[in-house]
């Protein structure tokens, strides 16, 4: 049984990108509450409940998964590929939403199943739009295997 | 002086004769000299007067010896036959025997053959001073041919030669033309061989002869030279070892595939590949080739090898070989250290990708959520600085994104496909169209405009040409855009033609360099790395890319896409 809270999930390792990111959520009224992970590994220990995030009901899955490419520790895309191993997580919407538009991470993660792939831009005005889309179609349209 | 003897006493004369005239012909090769010999031992035990004629290959006839015991006699017979030589036609005598090869005996010679068959009183009258009474020739043959005859005349003895006579002056004749045959064909067989030796010691290759029993029995000159005189008489495998002789592949010693010992066993072997070691103690390198030497019928005298000196040429190959192998290695090194290079480059343009845009987008994002949320704490002038502030970060977003895809032109794999250009540029202008529509620009493309290439790179190239064009007309009351193909040199040159603003030609070096402006940013906005990446993209494609313009008279740029055929001019 799969709790859903509407919980999005950011794993993000700049602070003022996740404030900007938070901000632009905020100025685009989606008012789901945001985990933050700051790293590859802190984001796995969250999705599995081990590590600090031990104990963890990991049936309660994020609604959506914003996912920073570049990551201490474990990097995005390999937090992607083990998502996509594990049945639990197979399944859970993952967004890379990154500054790089590097032709070999676009392939990667489309060969990880990754559901999306933006690139944050560098004017806020258009980064607020982005934002303010992405969350009305994975929160709002689209619809995800398992989920009433 | 002979006198009329008993048969028997005769015939042990002859015998006695024949057996001096074997042992006299078997003592020499040199036959004139023995025949010389022969024909003065004839006389006066055989006959009185004895000459011997010898045939020569043109025919004629020549006297090689006269004998009668007085030399006065001999004398005149000489000048006798100077006056009548004998003659190949003659129909009689010494000419018919030898065209014949048929004995003539007369058994008595009367005076009235002697008037008949001379009609020169002179040489009659001496002719019966001499009073030749019997005579008998016989022709010398030996192996089907006559080599010429011997003449037999009786006079003073008053013998007259009978069949007796005549079938051992046959006898005699055979003996001694087998002896000149052998003589002959003996000269002949040394005439040959010194042709021969003179042929192989001049030869350039080093010849050497080697017996059926692998002894070496003759060397050339250059073989002498080459390996040492003292080769010759020596074992085949003695010599072989003495002057190291080894495979050229693995320097395997193997008698066995010497080029003689497979000659010796009737092989015809080619340029096998060997190498020896010199007198002089350096390597050389040879091609010996060698054959078996059979007589007519069949048995193996030998064999004969000939070996090349192909040292210098080998050396010049193996140093060649040397130097690609060097080549191919440095080759190998330069494409690791290009291919780190490339990573490296990798790296660097991802990290820019990455952690070069955040902090602007912080600059950027963090301006305008001071704008936006606390816009009443600033005046006009606080507004405009964080205006900047954020024009300053989107536009070093800009330039980022510009390098990003200048290195991106250089770094990715081309794949080639027939591009079709024309629906390219339509597919442009429709963009363009739309992210701008009020402009009014009237663009001109040519149908069907294709070429070979990289089609996303033949985007971006276009994408920067006709944009280009798009920002320089944006001031010309009736803004033109062409794209257009002609042919020079039969290849297809690409042109995007516009009627904007143009540039300065003083400074056409500049346009293709990165980070270079011709016109200033509050002018034209741009990164000025377009054409940088335009032109990366052309020569990636082997081709060219050229400009013309004069200042306010628009601009053309000129491409190819191939590489431009070396004029034959």
């Amino acid at each position: 049984m799969i709790v859903d809270s509407g919980i999005i999930l950011l794993v993000e390792d700049n602070p003022r990108d996740e404030e900007l990111t938070l901000l632009a959520l905020e100025s685009s009224r989606i008012a789901n509450p945001v985990a933050v992970a700051r790293d590859g590994v802190e984001a796995l220990d969250y999705l599995f409940g081990t590590g600090t995030y031990r104990g963890r009901d990991t049936a309660d899955l994020p609604r959506l998964v914003l996912l920073d490419l570049k990551l201490p520790r474990i990097d995005g895309l390999e937090v992607l590929a083990r998502l996509r191993a594990d049945a639990r997580t197979a399944l859970l919407p993952v967004v890379i939403l990154t500054s790089s538009d590097e032709e070999s991470d676009l392939l990667r993660s489309y060969q990880l199943h990754v559901n999306s792939y933006i690139r944050k831009p560098v004017d806020f005005v258009q980064f607020n739009e982005v934002v303010g889309q992405l969350g009305l179609y994975w929160l709002v349209l689209n619809r995800t295997p398992g989920r009433r | 002086m002979m006198a009329v003897t008993s048969n028997h006493q005769r015939r042990e004369t002859w015998r006695q004769f024949l057996i001096d005239a074997v042992a006299l012909l078997s003592s020499s090769l040199d036959y004139d000299a023995t025949l010389i010999t022969l024909a003065n031992l004839t006389v006066p035990e055989i006959a009185d007067w004895c000459s011997i004629a010898m045939r020569h290959d043109d025919g004629s006839i020549h006297t090689l010896a006269v004998a009668h015991v007085d030399p006065a006699k001999v004398a005149l017979a000489h000048d006798l036959q100077k006056r009548i030589p004998a003659a190949s036609d003659d129909v009689r005598g010494v000419a018919q025997v030898i065209r014949s090869g048929t004995p003539d005996l007369t058994h008595e010679i009367t005076d009235s053959m002697l008037v008949e068959a001379i009609s020169d009183p002179e040489v009659l009258a001496t002719m019966r001073q001499l009073g030749f009474c019997s005579a008998m020739i016989v022709p010398l043959k030996a192996r089907g041919q006559t080599l010429g005859a011997i003449t037999l005349v009786s006079a003073e003895s008053a013998h007259l030669f009978d069949e007796d006579d005549l079938s051992l002056a046959q006898d005699l004749a055979s003996r001694a033309a087998l002896a000149i045959d052998n003589a002959r064909l003996y000269q002949q067989a040394q005439k040959v061989a010194a042709e021969h030796t003179a042929v192989m010691e001049r030869i350039a290759d080093a010849l050497v002869l080697v017996s059926s029993n692998e002894e070496i029995t003759f060397m050339n000159e250059a073989a002498r030279r080459f390996f040492g005189a003292q080769l010759v008489g020596q074992s085949v495998e003695q010599s072989g070892t003495q002057i190291q002789v080894r495979s050229w592949k693995d320097g395997a010693y193997d008698p066995d595939l010497f080029p003689s010992r497979r000659a010796l066993r009737g092989e015809v072997v080619h340029d096998l590949e060997w190498k020896v070691l010199l007198p002089d103690g350096t390597d050389a390198y040879l091609l010996g080739s060698a054959s078996p030497v059979d007589t007519e019928d069949g048995n193996r005298l030998g064999a004969v090898v000939a070996f090349r000196d192909v040292t210098s040429r080998k050396q010049a190959e193996d140093e060649l070989h040397r130097l690609s192998a060097e080549l191919e290695q440095r080759v190998i090194e330069r494409t690791v250290q290009l291919e780190s290079a490339n990573q490296e480059l990798e790296a660097f343009a991802y990290s820019v990708s990455h952690d070069l845009r955040a902090p602007l987008r912080s600059m950027d994002g963090f301006s305008q959520v001071l704008l936006e949320r606390f816009g009443e704490q600033f005046d006009e002038r606080g507004t405009r600085y964080l205006n900047h502030i954020r024009d300053a970060a989107q536009e070093m977003g800009r330039l980022i994104d510009a390098l990003l895809q200048l290195s991106r032109v250089s770094r990715g794999e081309m794949r080639p496909e027939r591009v079709d250009l024309s629906g390219l540029a339509h597919s442009i202008e429709a963009n363009l169209h739309t992210a701008d529509p009020d402009r009014e620009v009237q663009f001109v493309i040519d149908h069907g405009m294709a070429a070979i290439g990289d089609a996303p790179l033949l985007h971006v190239a276009l994408e920067n040409l006709i944009g280009n064009a798009w920002k320089y007309t944006r001031n010309s009351p009736c803004a033109r855009i062409e794209l257009s193909v002609t042919r020079q040199d039969a290849i297809p040159v690409f042109m995007v033609r516009d009627n904007g603003a143009g540039f300065d030609m003083a400074y056409v070096d500049k346009l293709f360099t990165p980070f270079q402006r011709l016109h200033a940013a509050g002018e034209f906005e741009g990164t000025g790395i377009g054409l940088a990446t335009v032109q990366r993209i052309i020569h990636r494609h082997g081709g060219r890319i050229w400009a013309e313009s004069a200042t306010g008279q628009g601009a053309t740029f000129c491409f190819t896409l191939q590489p431009t055929r070396k004029s034959s001019a």
